[in-house]
């Protein structure tokens, strides 16, 4: 073979081996999933210090509606806990995380100065939302506890009623169509149903034991839409999507709110597009300090509300003056991929 | 009165209930604790019974100590292809060491626990971790929350691992070392997107109907890759993302207006003015799928240059091919009008 027909033969060789390099990388299954690790917790720069303080001063907040979701440390899931303070200085706590963590958010009281709850709510008997109570309420002064009409058997719940016991703490059981002020707020129950409970008790009854009996408790979580002059508010406990397609139908527009709960803890079980949609809030918070599910957050910045998640941010604080809400929140988001989040 | 009744029975009703597990919330996470020792590794993962009821065999939406007897070898078998340890890149060898039902003392709920062991031929200098259990075929959505610890029992690291990111590194009393691997990868990334981006076909089609020389085209592809990582950078500064069908639609548009350009001026000029134009369009959609496949932010600028680079290669390459395949034609073609005695 003479040079020139080496020639053509390489160049021909070189176009078939592009051909089958570019045809092997269309065709690879890349593995993009390697995880991000991160280091152990507790890294709080100079700047999260900052607003670690403004979240926990109370003279930032004098006069306006402070909402603030505690950061519940711990190496498992913790639950809610979620402490209002009206513009007047009155306080409700609504749900408390599991019992481990009832230490730390007295702690957190302490830093607020808070010494007298004026209202004590629990949204369901489920450990990671009435556990803490039991501490709490030997901490602190509890005025008042509403909660659903509806035994459990945990050790979370008896150790909370128990101590709510020791203490006198009066009691009260709330469904949908009370309603109750704290200060300035008014708050109105939307959810479970009247005689609804009996309904879930009945149910539980049925299933004995496992997955199901939880899911009905989560069901029936009380739903509080609280009003401060133009502003609405709506706290959904661990409601599932199937309970919100419901009060979509029953309460429309009046579900139409500026702040809104993320519903059990940011779980794919809750928030469907149409929840969303309906609520339409400015900011949305979900209390969980491990997981997060990316589907949930995509779904609330895909109708432009604001999401944070105390995984993420630690604790955050939303105001209110009655117009104009805004957020604070202890950290920044910095573990999804820059854009993953528009509207952040 | 009806209704003291009503909860005086339910009472009744629940303390006399059977001593079964009570569940706080339905839920799908699990956790793992990793011990690291010298050569070995002691590993503890809890999952749910929601994750686990495929070994529920009597149907009663809860795990016995029995049913996970009876079923340790098919757990066993299972969990060495999803749980994997590699010490120093290498896997280590394992062993399912206990197997059990308990209530996670401080969420109450009810999990199944398995404890394995871990071993190493050398010291663990690099440990990966490779979670995929129940993620493929029972539940999408759970989520794993890792833990190593150290040998003093420090947490030394800690990540969920879920669909999205099921792989865990971690360098033992260091820094996690450049993700070289991965950089590959996006290498990878950018000329798959080349390759199945039909305005960049197109445009190396037309690129080599030109009239001009193999090198000036590669010039040309140097600017389109340029203009791609300018156009990302551009993205990240500015946050203005360009859909990617958008793209591509105006790369043809593009294409197509500059071979009617031809047609009507039969005039080469611009090819490159058009290469700039069309990776701007590209390197401002690219940036979120770059960033979206977990690139480390500290390094996103490296990234993003090597995801441009993998663009580069594979339009070099279809220039390239495309080129040969032209002079073949035109020369078949020369060949055909020299017989008929044209030009």
């Amino acid at each position: 073979m003479n040079p020139s027909k080496w020639k053509i033969a390489a160049k021909w060789v070189l176009v078939l081996c592009i051909l089958f390099a570019l045809g092997a990388a269309a065709w690879y299954k890349a593995d993009f999933n390697i995880a991000k690790p991160s280091a152990a917790p507790d890294d709080t720069d100079k700047a999260d210090q900052a607003r670690t303080k403004e979240i926990f001063d109370p003279a930032k907040t004098k006069g306006l509606l402070a909402i603030r979701y505690f950061y519940l440390p711990g190496d498992v899931a913790q639950g809610d806990c979620i402490l209002i303070q009206s513009p007047d200085g009155k306080n409700m706590l609504i749900d408390s995380g599991n019992p481990g963590v009832g230490p730390a958010v007295v702690n957190y009281l302490n830093q607020l100065g808070v010494n007298e709850i004026n209202i004590a709510l629990n949204t369901h008997p489920h450990s990671d939302h009435i556990g803490g109570f039991a501490s709490i309420a030997k901490a602190k002064k509890i005025d008042q506890f509403y909660m659903e009409n509806v035994p459990y058997s945990s050790n979370a719940y008896t150790g909370t009623l128990a101590a709510l016991r020791v203490k006198n703490v009066p009691i009260d059981y709330l469904e949908e169509g009370d309603s109750f002020d704290l200060g300035d707020l008014h708050f109105e129950v939307l959810s479970p149903g009247k005689g609804d409970l009996a309904k879930a008790v009945k149910q539980r009854k049925q299933d004995e034991q496992g997955d199901s009996e939880a899911a009905i408790y989560n069901y029936f979580s009380l739903v509080v839409k609280m009003t401060y002059k133009n502003n609405a508010f709506l706290f959904g406990g661990d409601i599932y999507q199937d309970r919100e397609q419901e009060l979509i139908q029953k309460y429309g527009s009046k579900l139409d709110v500026d702040f809104a709960h993320v519903d059990h803890h940011g779980w794919n079980t809750s928030s469907g597009y149409e929840w969303i949609k309906t609520l339409s809030p400015q900011f949305a918070v979900a209390s969980n300090n491990i997981f997060s599910t990316l589907d949930v957050m995509k779904r609330y910045d895909n109708y432009k509300t604001k999401i944070f998640i105390t995984r993420f941010n630690g604790n955050i604080m939303i105001t209110s003056d009655g117009s104009k809400l805004k957020a604070i929140t202890e950290k920044d988001q910095t573990t999804l991929p820059p854009g993953f989040l528009k509207n952040q | 009165m009806r209704r003291t009744l009503f909860c005086l029975v339910l009472c009744l009703g629940i303390a006399f209930r059977s001593a079964g597990p009570c569940s706080a919330h339905p839920f799908n996470n699990g956790y793992t604790y990793i011990h690291l020792h010298e050569n070995t590794a002691d590993v503890r993962l809890l999952l749910p019974f929601l994750v686990m009821l495929q070994y529920d065999t009597n149907h009663n939406q809860a795990i016995s100590d029995d049913e996970l007897k009876a079923q340790q070898e098919e757990i066993s078998a299972y969990m060495e292809s999803h749980l994997q340890l590699f010490g120093n890149l290498r896997p280590m060898t394992y062993s399912l060491t206990g197997l059990k039902s308990i209530i996670q003392e401080e969420t109450e709920d009810p999990m199944v626990e398995l404890d394995f062991h871990f071993q190493s031929d050398s010291p663990i200098d690099k440990l990966d971790v490779v979670y995929d259990v129940v993620l493929a075929d029972v539940d999408p959505d759970h989520q794993n929350f890792i833990q190593i610890f150290d040998g003093q029992g420090k947490v030394a690291l800690q990540q969920v691992v879920d669909k999205y990111a099921h792989k865990l590194e971690y360098v033992n009393g260091g820094e996690v070392r450049f993700p070289v691997d991965f950089l590959a990868l996006i290498a990878v990334l950018g000329v798959q997107q080349a390759v199945k981006n039909s305005a960049l076909l197109l445009f190396a089609a037309w690129l080599c109907i030109q009239p001009v020389r193999l090198r000036a085209l590669l010039k040309t592809a140097l600017v389109f890759a340029a203009a791609g990582l300018l156009g990302s950078i551009l993205s990240f500064r500015s946050g203005f993302e360009l859909p990617q069908p958008w793209a591509e639609w105006f790369g043809i548009a593009l294409v197509l207006s500059l071979a009617a350009a031809m047609l009507l001026r039969r005039n080469a000029s611009g090819h490159r003015f058009a290469a700039a134009l069309l990776g701007g369009a590209q390197g401002l959609a690219a940036f979120r799928s770059v960033m979206e496949a977990g690139v480390p932010g500290e390094y996103k600028m490296i990234f993003l240059a090597v995801f441009h680079l993998g663009m580069l290669l594979a339009l070099t390459g279809m220039v390239y091919v495309l080129y040969t395949l032209a002079a073949v034609l035109r020369g078949k073609v020369g060949n055909r009008k020299k017989e008929n005695g044209i030009g």
